[in-house]
Order: C-alpha cells, then sequence, then structure tokens
C-alpha cells in the first residue's frame, strides 16, 4: 500500500499540487486524469522516488520513502516512461533479460523463453519479435515489451504515463486487455492519461482528477 | 659529449617569426585566435621564466618543504585548468579531481623515485619535479578528457540510465557503460603515444636529454620509463576521478544530478 499524505511538489517555490492525500492498494486501478502539464508525470516520478516532495510524506506499507534503499522501491513500484526507452542495439530477449543482471535481481530466476512467448501471446506480439533489434520496434511494441520487462520484475505497482498515447489500434487494444485483467491479479496500477481512456471495466477503475493544482477522486 | 649550444637572447626572439605566422593565418582565415596567440606567447614567456628561477632557487637550497610547496601549486594550477575546462555546473568534482591527481601522483612518483631512479633524497628536486610535471600535465589531460567524456554522455544518455534506475539498478550499475567509456577515453592519448614514439615523433624530454648531452641509450630508457610512468599515472587518474565524481552526478536516493 502506497500513502501520501499532506504531499505538495513542483519545480518552483509555488507548489504545481498540494494537499494530496492518497492511498493506493494492490489490486487497484488508479487514473490520473487531467490537462497537459498539470501534474500527472510528476506525481508518477514522485511514486518512484525521481522527484522529491517540497511537503508531506511517502510511504510503502506504512514504512517511508526514504528509509528505502531506492533500488528495491523501484523494483517494488516501477515507472514505465511515456515513450519507454530500450537498449536500441539489443534484441528484445536481451532488453527483457537486462533487470536480471543488476544486483537487486541477481537471485530471481530468469524466465524461460517459453514463458516470454506467452507473455507476448498476451500481449498481441508474435514470439519473432524477442529476437529483433529494439531500435526497430515500433512504438506500440516498445510500449507493450517495456511493460512486459517491468512485469517481470513481479513488482507490487506498476506506474505507467500515458500508456495509450500515439499508439495504432493493436497496440492500445492489447494493453487496454492487460489493464483490465489487473484488477484481478495483485498489482497496483497507476495510470496518467490526458485523455479519457475509453474500454476499461468502469467498476474497477478509480479515476483521480489533476487540476487547480490539486488532485481529487471522481465518484460518478 | 659537446657542451650544449646555448640560444641567444636575439635567436630566441626570432622564434616569435611563428607565432606571427599562426597570427597571419588567423587574421587572413578570420579564426579570431589573435588574441590567445599573443597572450599565450606572453604567458608561455612568463610562466617559463618563472619557473626557471624558482628551478635554480630550489635546486640550490635542497629542502624538501619548498619542493613540496610547489609540488602542490602545480597540482592546484592543474586543477584550475581542469575546472575551467570541463565547465559542468550541476555537479561538485573540484575535490575529486584533487584528490585523483594527487593519489596518482603520489603512488606514480613514489614508485619512479624510490623504486626506479632510486633518488636519493627522494624529493631531489632534479628529478622529483620534472618528473612530477610530466605526471601531472598528462593526468591534467587525462582527467579532463575523462570528466568530460562522463558529464556529456550522462546528459546524453539520461534516459537510458533513467530507464536503468527505474528497473533497480544502481547508480554504478546504470552508469557501467557510460564509466568505462569515460576511464577508455582518459587513457588512450597515453596508450596512443606509446603507439607512436620513436616513430613518428622524437618526444620532448629525449630530446632535452640528447641536447644536453647525455648518453643516448641513457635518454632512451629515461623516456621508456616516462612513456610507461604516464599510462600508469593517467589509468589511476582516469579511474580515480570517474569513479570519485560518478558518485556525485547522482543523489543519495539515486536520482541523476545533470
Amino acid at each position: 500500500m502506497i500513502e501520501l499524505r499532506n504531499v505538495a511538489f513542483g519545480y518552483t517555490e509555488r507548489p504545481l499540487c498540494e494537499g494530496i492525500d492518497l492511498t493506493l492498494r494492490r489490486g487497484e486501478i488508479a487514473l490520473i486524469r487531467g490537462r497537459s502539464g498539470c501534474g500527472k508525470t510528476s506525481l508518477l516520478r514522485l511514486l518512484s522516488r525521481f522527484h522529491l516532495p517540497s511537503r508531506g510524506n511517502l510511504s510503502l506499507d506504512g514504512r517511508p520513502y526514504g528509509e528505502f534503499p531506492c533500488e528495491e522501491l523501484r523494483t517494488r513500484v516501477v515507472y514505465i516512461h511515456q515513450s519507454p526507452v530500450m537498449e536500441n542495439r539489443l534484441p528484445v530477449l536481451e532488453n527483457l533479460l537486462l533487470p536480471f543482471s543488476f544486483g537487486i535481481h541477481k537471485d530471481k530466476t530468469r524466465p524461460e523463453e517459453q514463458e516470454l512467448e506467452g507473455l507476448f501471446a498476451a500481449f498481441h506480439l508474435p514470439p519473432e519479435v524477442l529476437r529483433r533489434e529494439a531500435a526497430k520496434l515500433s512504438v506500440g511494441e516498445k510500449q507493450r515489451v517495456a511493460i512486459i520487462r517491468a512485469h517481470l520484475l513481479q513488482p507490487e505497482f506498476m506506474l505507467l504515463d500515458e500508456p495509450l498515447a500515439n499508439l495504432d489500434d493493436e497496440s492500445a487494444s492489447a494493453i487496454r486487455e492487460w489493464i483490465a485483467r489487473q484488477s484481478l491479479a495483485n498489482l497496483g496500477l497507476v495510470m496518467a492519461s490526458h485523455q479519457p481512456v475509453a474500454g476499461l471495466p468502469r467498476e474497477s477503475v478509480r479515476v483521480l482528477e489533476m487540476g487547480e493544482g490539486r488532485l481529487r477522486e471522481r465518484r460518478d | 659529449m659537446s657542451a650544449v649550444i646555448d640560444i641567444g637572447w636575439t635567436q630566441l626572439g626570432l622564434c616569435l617569426l611563428f607565432i606571427l605566422t599562426a597570427g597571419g593565418a588567423s587574421i587572413a582565415l578570420r579564426l579570431g585566435l589573435q588574441r590567445d596567440l599573443l597572450w599565450g606567447t606572453v604567458r608561455s614567456f612568463a610562466q617559463l621564466f618563472m619557473l626557471g628561477l624558482v628551478l635554480k632557487y630550489v635546486f640550490h637550497i635542497k629542502l624538501w618543504w619548498p619542493v613540496l610547496l610547489i609540488f602542490w601549486c602545480m597540482l592546484a594550477f592543474a586543477v584550475q585548468i581542469i575546472h575551467g575546462r570541463v565547465k559542468e555546473k550541476s555537479v561538485r568534482y573540484l575535490d575529486t579531481t584533487f584528490l585523483s591527481m594527487f593519489l596518482s601522483f603520489t603512488l606514480i612518483t613514489m614508485i619512479i623515485n624510490g623504486m626506479i631512479v632510486q633518488v636519493r633524497p627522494w624529493y631531489e628536486p632534479r628529478y622529483f619535479l620534472p618528473l612530477g610535471g610530466m605526471v601531472i600535465g598528462n593526468s591534467m589531460n587525462a582527467i579532463a578528457i575523462a570528466l568530460e567524456r562522463l558529464f556529456g554522455e550522462l546528459r546524453r544518455s539520461k534516459d537510458l540510465v533513467e530507464m536503468r534506475l527505474t528497473l533497480g539498478a544502481t547508480y554504478r550499475e546504470a552508469a557501467a557503460d557510460i564509466t568505462r567509456g569515460a576511464v577508455k577515453a582518459g587513457m588512450i592519448p597515453s596508450i596512443n603515444a606509446m603507439m607512436g614514439v620513436g616513430m613518428v615523433f622524437i618526444p620532448g624530454m629525449m630530446t632535452g636529454q640528447i641536447l644536453a648531452g647525455a648518453d643516448v641509450i641513457t635518454a632512451v630508457k629515461y623516456q621508456i620509463m616516462v612513456m610507461l610512468m604516464l599510462v600508469g599515472s593517467t589509468s589511476v587518474g582516469s579511474v580515480l576521478v570517474v569513479l570519485l565524481s560518478l558518485r556525485r552526478c547522482f543523489t543519495r536516493d539515486g536520482r541523476l544530478r545533470l
């Protein structure tokens, strides 16, 4: 569980958003909506500790963020950039296995190719993409591969920044289907989007509106 | 061996023709280097004559503290020059640069003076200062190149480094390839110099010794020692400065400062 208490953040003395009291749980899908530049990305970066609050506290399972080694925190709360970054010269398979070369994941079992192919099928990606050079992936393919890469680390929360922006229909529907399934899994999803996200089950998505320096929960 | 032929003041003045040639080219091609050429020439004359005076005095008195004082001044100037060249504002690296240069200098000159040339006393200025000057000069270049590469690549690959951090990498893991590239960039010039020495150019120290009447083979041995010593000092300097400064490029909670 991630808790934010009286959090404010921004880049100047005047906060971009303030007074945030929010609890995010595993198995929950939270959608943060608001116009471009209102602070959605900054909030996701705050949750993954790439940005610090100017006021207030963040905690994960009751423990303040500052007490976690940042590698551990970022493994439990994974942030996926709006334009996912890959090691472009490496094949997709090596990109997926890259985190397992980091000390914090060394003891985790590396996924078998069969498991990866299963995941690829769930994201409507043909298995041959595994061997393709990452530079040759389309934006939609990159977005899906980035989600799979994060998923392999078995995080507790995944932070998706505009996951459906600029995607072709196939990529968007594959990601939408996956998101919808997460309400049954034990993963907490926090998404930022400046547009309404169609095709998600309304009952399982919590909508948070960001604007005029505040974050408000929409209850309709 | 014949004595060294002294250069007369008039003859030395004639060398200014080279500067006039360069200045002419700068004016003709509108390179805007005239000011730098003039200032560089004035500084060369002033700095080298000042050094000559100081060395004359230091060689005479044979005390350890003026030798070390000069060494500290050289070190401080070198660090200042690196600072002027690298121009990175977001990261503090003056102290890491100083420490890297100090350690690489101390280690290499201790080995050279104590074990190889076996100078007694260890601070004998005739050996300590010229050899130290070469170590500092070359380490200075290597460190400046390594730092420029480190900061430049971290800025260029900011997204890639951050992506690795999001996946649980430590700052060292996230910047491992950039660290290697920066250390390598610092080390390569002195390795390349070993390839060309004696074939493409006759190095300054060897030329100086031969002109001063030393035996050619002795000059060769000194030069080999210098080449190897410079590889050692640039390696130690580059590794230390990159590893120490890399930490400064990240905050305690694993965010890139650049």
